[in-house]
C-alpha cells in the first residue's frame, strides 16, 4: 500500500471517531426513552417528543454559541450564557413599555453581543482565564439584570414570543425548527466558511494559526460575541415559554447543561475537534432527562447537585489531561 | 527565579492596599475606628478563603467552588448543632472536617482524575450549592451559646478578628519555610521539570487541595461564627474575592508564584473597600453590579499588566 493512502484510511477513520463520539448521546437519548417506556408503558408519545423538542431548542440555541467558543481556544469556555439568557428574559419585557417589538429584540440581540463581545475582549486581550472572565460577567450580568428590574418582577411575555416558543407548525414546535435552521447555518459557516477554518485552526493550535496569519483574538472575540447573540436569543425563547419573568436569574441553570451538551456531544474541551451536530443528542438526552426529574418530582436543589456532579462524570470521561511521561 | 525573599516582597502590594482603604476609611467614615475590630472580623473569612485559593494557585490549578464551598461548611455545622446535638470541640471539627473532605475530592479529581480543575470546580461548585440547599432548605438554626458568645467578646481579652488574623499569617508563615512549598512552587512553576527530577507532582496537587480544604473549613467555622446561623445565600461574590485577593497577593494563574500573607491583607483590604462602596450611598439592587465590577475589572487590570509584563500566560 501506497503512504498517502495509508494516511487517508487514517484520517477517514478520524473522522469516524468523530462521528461515533457524536452518536453516543443520541443513544443516550433513546436509552433514556426506553428506560421511560419500559417504567410505564404508554409513555412514549408524539405529545412527549414534541414536548422535548420545545424543552430543547432554546437550550440547543445556547449550545451552537458555546460550540463555537469551546472550539476556539485551548480552555475557551462561556460559563455567561445562562446569565445572558437571564439578562434577556428581563430585559425585553421592560423594553417593550418603550419600544416596538422589532426594536426591542434587536437591542436585546445586541446587548448580548456586547456583553458576549466584552468577554472575548477579557479572555483575548486582557488574558484573563475564560472561566474566571464569563464566572465573573455573569455575576456582572446578574448585576444588570438586578439593577434594571429593581428585584421585581416587570412585564410579561408578549405574544409574538410566546408563539413562537411554544407554538408549533406543521406538527413541529416552531422553535425546533428555528433551532434547525440555526443548526444548519452554523454548520455551514463552521465547514464551508473560512471563518470556520480559522475557529479549527485556532483551537487546535494556537501559535500556527498566529503564523500562519490567523489573527486568535479576532477568531476568539467572534467566537464569544455569537455565544453571547446566541444565548440572549434563547432568553427570549424562555422568556415566551415562561411568559412572566419572575427574577433576575430565570436561566441559570442552563449554563452547565450548555457546557455539559457540548462535551458530551464530543467536542473537545482543549478546543479544535467536534461540532455542532454531535450537541443535538445531547440537547436531547438532557433535556429528557429533565423532564424525568420532572415526573419523579426532584426538588430543585437536587437537580442543581446532580447536574454539577453529571459535569463532573461528563469531565473524566470526555475531558482528562494526558498522564505525565518523560 | 522565585527566592524566598523574592516572595517575602510580595506581600507588600496586599499590605499596602490594606493600609491604603483602611485610610480612606477612617479619613471618612467617623464610625469607623470604633468598628475597625468587627469590620476586621468580616474579612477573615474571604481572607482564609483568598488564603485557599493561594494554595491551588501556586501548583498551578484553580478552585472555582469557594464561594459554595463556604456555604457548605457553615450549613453543615449549623445542622449538626440544631438537628443533631452536636456540641464542644466535636462541633468545630465537624465544620474543618466538612472542608477538608471537599478539599479531598477536589484533590483526587484533579490528581488521579486528571481533570481540568477550571470546570471541575464549576461543576462542584453546583453540588456543593445544591447539597446546602438540600440540608438547610432555608435559613435558619443556631450554634452553641458559648461559641457565638466568643466571636462578640473576643479569647483572652484580644477580639477574635485579630486572633483568626494572627492565625492566618502564623499558617502561612509556617508554610512558608517548609520544605514543602518549595515543591508546591516548583510543580507550578514548571511542571514538567518537576516531573522530570522525580517529583511526584500529582500527589503534591492532592497536597494542595488538602491544605486548600482546610482553609476553606476554617474560613467556614469562622462565617458560622459570624452569622450565628445557616444560610444558604452567603457569600455570593466570595469566590471572585478570594481570586482577586490571591492575584493581588502575587499569585498568577499559570502557577509558581503567591504570597498568601499579601493575599490575606488584600482581601481585608477588599471587604473595606465594600464598607466605602455601601458608604457612597449605591442603592441597594446596584451594589451587586457596582462590587462586582470593581472586582471584575480589577482583575482584568491585573491579568493585563502581568501580561505586559511577559509573566504569565503562554497561549
Amino acid at each position: 500500500m501506497k503512504y498517502n493512502t495509508i494516511v487517508h484510511i487514517q484520517y477517514k477513520l478520524f473522522i469516524a471517531r468523530q462521528y461515533w463520539k457524536s452518536i453516543i448521546p443520541f443513544g443516550l437519548f433513546f436509552f433514556l426513552l426506553l428506560i421511560g417506556q419500559i417504567a410505564s408503558p404508554g409513555f412514549l408519545s408524539a405529545g412527549y417528543i414534541t414536548h422535548v423538542l420545545t424543552l430543547a431548542a432554546p437550550l440547543g440555541i445556547m449550545t451552537l454559541g458555546q460550540t463555537f467558543v469551546i472550539l476556539a481556544g485551548k480552555e475557551d469556555v462561556d460559563f455567561s450564557c445562562g446569565a445572558n439568557a437571564s439578562l434577556a428574559i428581563v430585559l425585553t419585557p421592560l423594553l417593550l413599555r418603550n419600544h416596538g417589538l422589532a426594536i426591542t429584540i434587536t437591542i436585546t440581540l445586541l446587548v448580548g453581543t456586547a456583553f458576549g463581545t466584552l468577554n472575548g475582549f477579557g479572555v483575548r486581550v486582557m488574558r484573563i482565564p475564560p472561566l474566571i472572565m464569563t464566572f465573573g460577567s455573569s455575576l456582572l450580568l446578574y448585576g444588570v439584570g438586578q439593577a434594571i428590574t429593581k428585584g421585581m418582577s416587570i412585564g410579561t411575555s408578549p405574544h409574538f414570543l410566546t408563539a413562537i416558543a411554544i407554538g408549533r407548525i406543521a406538527g413541529l414546535p416552531i422553535s425546533f425548527v428555528i433551532w434547525m435552521c440555526l443548526l444548519g447555518l452554523a454548520s455551514f459557516v463552521l465547514h464551508q466558511s473560512i471563518y470556520g477554518r480559522w475557529v479549527y485552526a485556532a483551537g487546535s493550535n494556537a501559535r500556527a494559526a498566529h503564523i500562519a496569519g490567523i489573527s486568535n483574538s479576532f477568531v476568539g472575540i467572534v467566537a464569544y460575541a455569537l455565544s453571547g447573540a446566541l444565548s440572549s436569543f434563547s432568553g427570549l425563547l424562555y422568556l415566551g415559554r415562561f411568559t412572566i419573568p419572575s427574577g433576575f436569574k430565570m436561566a441559570e441553570g442552563y449554563t452547565l447543561p450548555c457546557i455539559m451538551a457540548v462535551i458530551l456531544g464530543g467536542t473537545s474541551f482543549s478546543g479544535g475537534e467536534g461540532g455542532v451536530i454531535g450537541s443535538v443528542g445531547s440537547v436531547l438526552f438532557l433535556s429528557a432527562l429533565d423532564t424525568f426529574f420532572s415526573v419523579f418530582n426532584i426538588a430543585q436543589a437536587w437537580r442543581t447537585a446532580l447536574n454539577g456532579l453529571l459535569l463532573v462524570v461528563i469531565l473524566l470521561l470526555y475531558a482528562r489531561r494526558a498522564q505525565l511521561r518523560l | 527565579m522565585n527566592t524566598r525573599l523574592q516572595r517575602s516582597w510580595s506581600i507588600l502590594p496586599g499590605l499596602l492596599f490594606a493600609v491604603l482603604i483602611t485610610g480612606i476609611n477612617l479619613a471618612l467614615l467617623p464610625r469607623f475606628s470604633r468598628l475597625f475590630f468587627s469590620n476586621l472580623l468580616l474579612a477573615m473569612p474571604v481572607a482564609f478563603l483568598a488564603l485557599a485559593e493561594t494554595m491551588v494557585l501556586i501548583v498551578g490549578e484553580v478552585d472555582l467552588s469557594l464561594g459554595p464551598a463556604l456555604i457548605l461548611v457553615n450549613a453543615v455545622s449549623v445542622v449538626a448543632y440544631s438537628d443533631y446535638g452536636i456540641d464542644g470541640p466535636l462541633f468545630l471539627l465537624i465544620g474543618l472536617g466538612t472542608g477538608l473532605t471537599i478539599g479531598i475530592i477536589h484533590g483526587m479529581l484533579v490528581s488521579v482524575g486528571r481533570a481540568n480543575s477550571f470546570l471541575t470546580t464549576a461543576g462542584t461548585s453546583f453540588v456543593w450549592n445544591g447539597l446546602a440547599l438540600l440540608i438547610l432548605r432555608e435559613p435558619r438554626g443556631s450554634v452553641p451559646r458559648w461559641f457565638s458568645r466568643t466571636f462578640t467578646t473576643g479569647l483572652a481579652g484580644i477580639p477574635i478578628g485579630v486572633w483568626t488574623l494572627l492565625i492566618a499569617l502564623c499558617i502561612w508563615v509556617l508554610f512558608d519555610i517548609s520544605k514543602v512549598a518549595i515543591k508546591f512552587y516548583a510543580t507550578g512553576g514548571a511542571l514538567r521539570a518537576a516531573f522530570a527530577m522525580g517529583l511526584s507532582v500529582n500527589r503534591i496537587k492532592f497536597y494542595a487541595f488538602l491544605l486548600n480544604g482546610l482553609f476553606i473549613g476554617i474560613a467556614g467555622v469562622i462565617i458560622t461564627g459570624i452569622v450565628g446561623s445557616g444560610d444558604p445565600r452567603l457569600a455570593s461574590m466570595a469566590t471572585l474575592q478570594a481570586i482577586l485577593a490571591s492575584l493581588i497577593g502575587g499569585a498568577t494563574f499559570a502557577g509558581g508564584s503567591g504570597n498568601g500573607a499579601g493575599a490575606v491583607f488584600a482581601s481585608i483590604g477588599l471587604i473595606f473597600t465594600r464598607n466605602l462602596v455601601t458608604w457612597i450611598g449605591i442603592p441597594y439592587y446596584l451594589l451587586d453590579l457596582a462590587y462586582g465590577g470593581l472586582i471584575l475589572s480589577l482583575i482584568a487590570i491585573i491579568s493585563f499588566i502581568r501580561e505586559k509584563i511577559g509573566q504569565t500566560y503562554e497561549v
